[in-house]
């Protein structure tokens, strides 16, 4: 940042990627002309051509203040403003799990949790880091973090909330699964649920001696956090006061922990170049797919047209908004680590597939979007600016 | 002895064997709920004349603890623990204010839910009250997830996905039944079995789908039939598109796998000597049947070739890959075996809740907690798989239920299953079931010439 007065839309940076969505656009356009799909509906293509012809240029003039609170606002609904993993944890849940009175299944909860948790595993970085986690280990983290509601992996000797790992270890060992690596994927994945660890001394009994192992607990917030959701239960044994999880926390809130943490940790340095591609790329699917009017249908959803999607016609776009969305976000740091070379270009790709089920339905060769905090608040938006122009005009 | 006797011998021998199998299997599932309803009836007394305020809370907390000192027996102790989760249900419907009448209502509609479960398992064929008895409520289910009109002599896999399509509207629960949260490892040997679907595969899936709306390619077939040949264009999409950001993480073993599935599913994978490239292309033989539940739509073009436009759905590929598993029962692999079944106890515990609890009941949650969810579900996974899998099944079926417990976590988890839905097709079913309408069902016949003119049924 070269001066702290000179506002992020003003910067050459922005600029330079209003351009680049400018000459996407373009291309994507230049696609649609030479695409010769018979299936899709003529109808609904030639309106995604106006749309990129006519209304796009429009989100990106004037500097395109309007296209950069769109995506700061959108963005900060999975990455908010925080300065601690317990705040902004509470602010996601809050964003995408609200307390309902109603016991209800409710759909949008349903797509909601289904998109956080497409955020959270989007893009499984290939290579064993510090802060990637792949499907076994968010199962060990569940493990863990359920332990908790079982007061036999409790110290004795404490009363506060803690379990104890070589307790934990025992129940993998009875179940035949090998526990050489368990330590280390505890270690490891532990800080995503806002947990921590200490080394204690404790009398083993078996072998007669004291021995180390090390015991987890929540963080102080995270421990209030749970409270609010009505997890924490106190009780008595032996007339001492103790503490534990009166049942195993949901899913959901598990996600909201792992990408609270990603909202604090925003360094690339830290949370690799895989992570930052793969929210970003979602986060643009969802403008590119909720943006444009569509067409409403019986029941009040919106088509979108299947060539919007197609993949010479999507590609360029997708990046040039990612790099838009990644710049909001954090500036030039994520900016800089948005792969834009054709050899990477294959995992873009594989997002592409991942937002099918989730921000939209495919229902007999047509394309629906889906509802969810996200794409309604989008929709929203666009509702409300067209409202205003019209006052206006 | 002769050879007719023999038989005999050995069909009376595998209804013994079935009946006692059947017993042992819904034994500790019985104790289990009975130690809920115990729980139950020790609250009971508590509750009943009481205002229940906060402290009414405070004097249950004393007798609970003072309870708990009390516990010894490991029995004692699992009905304090079902106890305590009770506990916790009525101090959430206290901080939500709820009325102490509405409380008690909540409470004894939970206590008849379990009483009225507990009697229908304590004899599988009894028709209580004049309502469906347990193997016949399994037997709903199974017309709805599993159908078995595909192992019907005359058919296939194909029949069985013209009759699934009428409950595509239920897709996320069918698409449960077909992913495990824990996936499948494959062997080296694969030896045509059926696996649970992984997550990749799932995005394999939708990248197909997605692909075939959007950017479909069409290939030349011509199609030998009995009025002459016929030119067809075929829909088809690029195999390196689709599959290149996952090619690197597919094991072998794997890879033969998925390459099966594709060809059950009537996806051929096709190479171009010249361009060099591989294709996803649509298996002719299947074009029948797609065309019959309108995944495919004929256009004549005025040279008479024909095209098929592709109108895939999200559902499609399941659907099929659902038929084929529901046809070759004896092919499924012990692992999906289980998850199959604990789909089904899942959704039978929860459709016959449905019928006491009201919507806005306070201790709804209480069903799938997770205490109680683990004493319930996965001893009724062996009693379900005896009825659709029979004697083969219920001896294949993994025995631990203690190492499966992490597996029904998962089921809780991606459970989105709309089942209201799932309760009105099941009222459906459930209704001709009961009224005896099956035999009077009005069941098309296949046309022979379908079968006859369909190239797989002379391959076979």
């Amino acid at each position: 940042m070269s001066s702290s007065s000179q506002l992020a839309w003003e910067t050459p940076r922005w600029r330079s990627i209003l351009d680049n969505l400018q000459k996407a656009a373009n291309e994507s356009i230049k696609a649609i002309n030479v695409s010769d799909n018979p299936v899709s509906d003529p109808i609904l293509v030639g309106q995604t051509k106006e749309y990129l012809e006519k209304s796009f240029p429009l989100w990106l003039s004037q500097d395109g203040i309007d296209l950069y609170h769109l995506i700061e606002g959108l963005s900060r609904k999975v990455i908010p403003f925080s300065d601690s993993h317990a705040a902004a944890s509470e602010s996601i849940i809050k964003e995408f799990l609200p307390l309902s009175d109603s016991f209800d299944v409710d759909e949008l909860r349903a797509n909601n949790i289904e998109f956080l948790r497409k955020l959270v595993f989007c893009l499984e970085e290939p290579v064993d880091t510090d802060t990637s986690l792949s499907d076994d280990e968010f199962r060990m983290l569940e493990r863990l973090v359920n332990s908790f509601s079982d007061r036999l992996k409790f110290s004795t000797a404490r009363n506060d909330l803690a379990v104890r790992e070589d307790l934990i270890l025992v129940a993998f060992r009875k179940q035949g699964i090998q526990s050489g690596s368990i330590p280390r994927i505890f270690a490891k994945v532990s800080k995503f649920a806002g947990l921590t660890s200490e080394k204690i001394e404790f009398y083993d009994s078996n072998i007669g001696r004291k021995r180390n192992t090390n015991i987890y607990k929540f963080d102080e917030p995270f421990e209030i956090l749970l409270d609010k959701q009505n997890l924490i239960e106190r009780g008595y044994e032996d007339t001492q006061e103790i503490k534990y999880l009166s049942s195993e926390i949901p899913v959901e809130v598990l996600y909201s922990f792992i990408q609270g943490w990603r909202a604090v940790n925003l360094e690339p340095d830290v949370l690799g170049e895989y992570l930052i591609n793969g929210m970003c790329n979602i986060l643009a699917y969802t403008i590119l797919m909720s943006l444009p009017e569509g067409q409403l249908t019986a029941g009040n959803r919106v088509q979108q047209s299947s060539v919007l999607l197609s993949d010479a016609v999507c590609h360029p776009l997708i990046i040039a908004l990612s790099q838009a969305i990644a710049f909001v976000i954090y500036g030039d740091l994520w900016y800089n680590a948005i792969w834009t070379s054709p050899k990477k270009s294959k995992y873009h790709r594989s997002v592409r597939y991942v937002i099918v089920g989730n921000i939209i339905r495919i229902e007999a060769g047509n394309i629906f979007l889906n509802n969810n905090t996200m794409t309604n608040y989008i929709r929203g938006l666009t509702v409300r600016l067209g409202q205003s122009a019209g006052g206006t005009g | 002895m002769s050879w007719k006797t023999d038989a005999e011998f050995k069909k009376k021998q595998g209804v013994s064997q079935l009946a006692s199998l059947r017993e042992e299997s819904l034994r500790q599932l019985r104790t289990n709920v009975a130690q809920i309803l115990d729980a139950f009836g020790e609250i009971e007394p508590k509750l009943i004349h009481k205002n229940i305020n906060r402290d009414f809370l405070s004097t249950f907390d004393e007798w609970f603890w003072e309870r708990n000192q009390k516990a010894k027996s490991a029995d004692s102790e699992k009905t304090i623990a079902y106890i305590n989760r009770l506990r916790r249900y009525l101090r959430i419907a206290m901080q939500f204010k709820t009325p102490s009448d509405q409380i008690k209502r909540d409470f004894s509609e939970l206590q008849e839910f379990y009483t009225y479960f507990l009697k229908l398992i304590q004899d599988p064929d009894l028709e209580l009250d004049e309502d469906l008895s347990y193997v016949q409520r399994v037997k709903v289910l199974e017309k709805i997830f599993f159908p078995r009109i595909g192992m019907e002599p005359g058919k296939g896999p194909d029949s069985c996905l013209v009759y699934l399509t009428q409950f595509s509207d239920l897709f996320p629960c069918l698409k449960t039944i077909l992913t495990p949260t824990i996936p499948p490892v494959i062997p080296k040997k694969i030896e045509r079995k059926l696996f649970g679907i992984s997550e990749k595969i799932v995005n394999i899936f939708s990248g197909i789908t997605l692909n075939f709306v959007t950017d479909p390619q069409f290939f030349d077939v011509t199609q030998h039939n009995s009025s002459g040949d016929e030119n067809w264009k075929i829909p088809g999409i690029s195999y390196k598109k689709v599959m290149e950001p996952f090619l690197s993480d597919f094991g072998v073993s794997e890879l033969t796998f998925f390459k099966a599935l594709c060809g059950h599913i009537g996806l051929q994978i096709a190479e171009n000597k010249i361009n060099n490239e591989e294709y996803f292309i649509l298996d002719p033989t299947f074009v029948n049947v797609f065309s019959k539940i309108g995944y495919l739509q004929k256009n004549i073009q005025k040279d008479g070739t024909i095209i098929w436009y592709p109108k895939i759905s999200e559902e499609t590929l399941y659907l099929q890959y659902l038929a084929l598993v529901a046809t070759n029962r004896i092919g499924v692999q012990p692992d999906f075996i289980f998850w199959i079944c604990l789909t089904f106890a899942y959704n039978l515990y929860k459709l016959i809740s449905l019928e006491f609890l009201s919507p806005d009941n306070i201790f709804k949650n209480f069903l799938i907690d997770d205490l109680v969810r683990v004493s319930v579900l996965p001893y009724a996974v062996k009693s379900i798989a005896l009825e659709l899998g029979g004697l083969e099944w219920a001896r294949r079926i993994p025995v631990e239920v203690e190492t499966r417990k992490d597996v029904l976590s998962g089921l809780i988890k991606i459970n989105i299953c709309n089942i209201s839905k799932l309760e009105e097709q099941y009222d459906k079913i459930a209704d001709e079931l009961w009224s005896g309408e099956e035999s009077a069902e009005e069941d098309e016949p296949d046309d022979i010439e379908d079968i006859m003119s369909d190239s797989r049924f002379w391959n076979r």
